[in-house]
């Protein structure tokens, strides 16, 4: 029998939310043990959750470095790292990533790019090749507010007695996908701030077919940047990479707006 | 119908072409004698600037009454621009802004508010499931025309628990409305409401115990219809004086074994939802089929009565057990065997001869499912289902023509089937 788990998740962020979703993470961790026959202790969590901190530590160092005016990686590349820490074994991750932040700091920066991008938006955004045809045509990513990217690691978790609620509120605090209501305008402001700190001269807001949460968003999305005088560009994509020449033509296009 | 109107004033002002529809086979009570009042009273609160607030499928209408502010059902209203035919408009313009992918059920509604052609409402409620494009849209339309809104969050699975939360999330809506109104909710009000409110539920379920009855003393119009009148006038005398008259009405027909239609060929179900473009369709399928649609999971209340009126945690509680078994959340909010369950369960309580699975094309979800529910239904109860993709709002999609003519061929079917071999 294959281990198989739902873990519920509220939709907004309270105290009442926060108690219910640490519920459901006692529920899924006693899951765990039942099936696997395993103990969680307290130690356990919080010696992991140490390792997950240091994580979004080290890639909060990497995103510091893609600010530069010649930053020492492409988006895609800076993708394709965020995307291995789903995968690898976090010991051995952080201590790849701690060799990869030793490299970059002597790697050449890269000059050759006609405007600095953030991507925004969301919908399994995991797809470097994605990223490549936007770069390959001269817009550089210098930062992101996405789930597989800066979403993933901008919140640590703050340890405090109880490992689980302190999971659960961190969880809940983070930056969040559009199913989070009563968080549209931190939404907004956490794709601005990402983009003005990175000094992204336009946004890149690209959202999955039929993922309706991200087609509504674009609603007030939209105006925010409009408001705040960010240059937008709004794309809708398959999950694999298709219709490039398409894309091509819109990034263009967008690229050649931002020389003006 | 000119751009620019009010759409409360449209829709008050247009019902005579649904009411007539109802009306080709009924002598009865019309549920348009108590639907046209209920808009003539959204029309006049329009007007005065009496409180309006929205609230979805997944919300009764009790607390607002009792508030004295006048509640719209957002599907209901939709439903009814679109018999009205002015959805495609307001789809188009919602469009522009919004992915075309979103349930056009939303982008009627941000089409209308984009138009001008609907105030806003003092707030707006809508329960966390089960629509991921009602999360999509509700507050970005509460955001961008300036109004409160209030998700009442609840969980995917239903137990004690959830009905804990989802009654403290209805606490603090009733906080909100307050503090909206800057009125306290008046506890004899709203237990007067509540009592009304579970006279209409009793008479519901002793009505759902008629309509299974062969055959069937409603028409199909008249079961479909009902759902805007459920909703919209939950916990009103209104709604109970039209339940007792239906029930009585209907009670007398099978006491003197009379159905809707002189004869019943065919009882169809539809197990998901309804078109509203056309709502013709349903009396075509009376008149060419003899096939009376006997029920509609959207329009399929078994909710009982709220046990505990005396005390407002007691109302509160009652009210998270009732958002739980809406229909629409009962079935497509939580793990898909709701969902199998409860259609399983109205093939065989309305002695279904045949079902429709009238998919709406923005129902992924639900979409998901359509085949597994088709095969389970037919293995356990030989109930053929046709599973049909078309957009509940919007006939560009699949037209009233593609429709019937979908219908035909099933129905043809059933009925050959029904004969036999060598039958007649």
């Amino acid at each position: 029998m294959l281990f198989r788990s739902f873990i519920d998740m509220p939709h907004k962020v309270n105290d009442d939310a926060i108690a219910l979703y640490r519920e459901f993470l006692e529920e899924f961790k006693n899951h765990v043990e039942e099936f696997f026959g395993v103990k969680i202790t307290d130690t356990n969590l919080i010696d992991a959750i140490n390792i997950y901190n240091e994580t979004r530590d080290l890639l909060k160092q990497l995103y510091e470095l893609r600010k530069a005016d010649n930053p020492p990686i492409t988006g895609a590349e800076s993708l394709r790292v965020t995307l291995a820490s789903t995968t690898i074994p976090r010991e051995q991750y952080n201590r790849l990533l701690r060799k990869l932040l030793e490299e970059l700091s002597e790697r050449n920066g890269i000059t050759n790019y006609r405007a600095r991008l953030s991507i925004a938006g969301g919908g399994g955004c995991d797809n470097p090749a994605f990223y490549e045809v936007i770069e390959e045509l001269g817009g550089l990513i210098v930062s992101d507010s996405i789930c597989y990217g800066s979403r993933y690691f901008s919140e640590s978790v703050e340890v405090k007695d109880d490992p689980l609620l302190s999971l659960a509120r961190a969880y809940l605090n983070g930056p969040s996908c559009p199913r989070m209501v009563e968080k549209l305008a931190e939404r907004c402001n956490f794709a601005r701030d990402t983009a003005q700190n990175s000094r992204a001269d336009g946004v890149i807001f690209q959202r999955l077919r039929y993922c309706d949460l991200w087609g509504g968003e674009q609603f007030n999305f939209r105006k925010k940047m409009k408001d705040e005088g960010i240059p937008l560009l709004s794309l809708e994509r398959e999950y694999w990479l298709s219709a490039t020449g398409q894309l091509q033509t819109r990034v263009q296009a967008f690229l050649e707006s931002l020389e003006e | 119908m000119e751009m620019g109107k009010n759409i409360y004033d449209k829709i008050a002002e247009n019902f005579s072409f649904i009411k007539e529809l109802i009306s080709e086979k009924n002598e009865g009570t019309n549920v348009f004698e108590y639907l046209g009042p209920y808009f003539d009273t959204v029309m006049e609160a329009s007007r005065t600037g009496k409180p309006i607030a929205w609230v979805n499928f997944g919300v009764m209408s009790e607390l607002f009454w009792a508030m004295d502010v006048v509640p719209v059902v957002i599907d209901a209203l939709t439903g009814a621009i679109s018999g009205l035919g002015e959805a495609n408009r307001y789809i188009d313009l919602g469009e522009e802004h919004m992915a075309d992918y979103i349930c056009s059920n939303n982008k009627i509604l941000l089409g209308a508010c984009l138009a001008g052609e609907i105030p806003p409402p003092i707030l707006m409620a809508h329960p966390s499931h089960p629509c991921d494009s009602n999360l999509a849209t509700y507050p970005q339309i509460a955001d961008y025309f300036g109004f409160p809104y209030f998700c009442i969050d609840m969980p995917y699975f239903r137990n004690e628990r959830s009905i804990q939360y989802t009654a403290q999330e209805l606490g603090k809506l009733v906080k909100l409305l307050e503090q909206t109104t800057n009125r306290k909710l008046d506890f004899d009000r709203l237990q007067e409401v509540m009592r009304y409110s579970n006279q209409a539920h009793e008479l519901v379920l002793k009505l759902n115990g008629l309509r299974q009855h062969v055959p069937s003393p409603y028409s199909s119009l008249e079961m479909i219809t009902e759902y805007g009148l459920l909703m919209s006038l939950a916990g009103t005398p209104q709604l109970v004086e039209y339940l007792q008259k239906k029930y009585d009405e209907s009670k007398a027909k099978i006491e003197r074994s009379e159905g809707h239609l002189d004869e019943e060929k065919l009882r169809l179900v539809w197990i998901y939802g309804a078109v509203t473009f056309d709502m013709g369709i349903f009396n075509w399928l009376e008149r060419e089929y003899g096939a009376v649609s006997v029920s509609h999971m959207n329009n399929n209340f078994t909710i009982k009565p709220v046990e505990d009126i005396s005390t407002m945690d007691g109302i509160l509680r009652g009210w998270a057990k009732k958002i739980e078994l809406m229909p629409m959340t009962r079935e497509c909010g939580g793990p898909w065997e709701n969902y199998l369950n409860a259609a399983i369960d109205l093939c065989r309580d309305y002695k279904a001869d045949a079902a429709i699975f009238a998919g709406h094309i923005a129902c992924k979800s639900n979409w998901a499912i359509a085949k597994l529910v088709k095969d389970r239904i037919y293995e356990e109860l030989g109930v053929p289902v046709l599973n049909l993709q078309l957009d509940l709002f919007d006939s560009r999609v699949l037209s009233a023509e593609g429709i019937k003519a979908a219908l035909d061929t099933f129905l043809t079917t059933v009925v050959e089937s029904k004969r036999g071999p060598g039958g007649n």
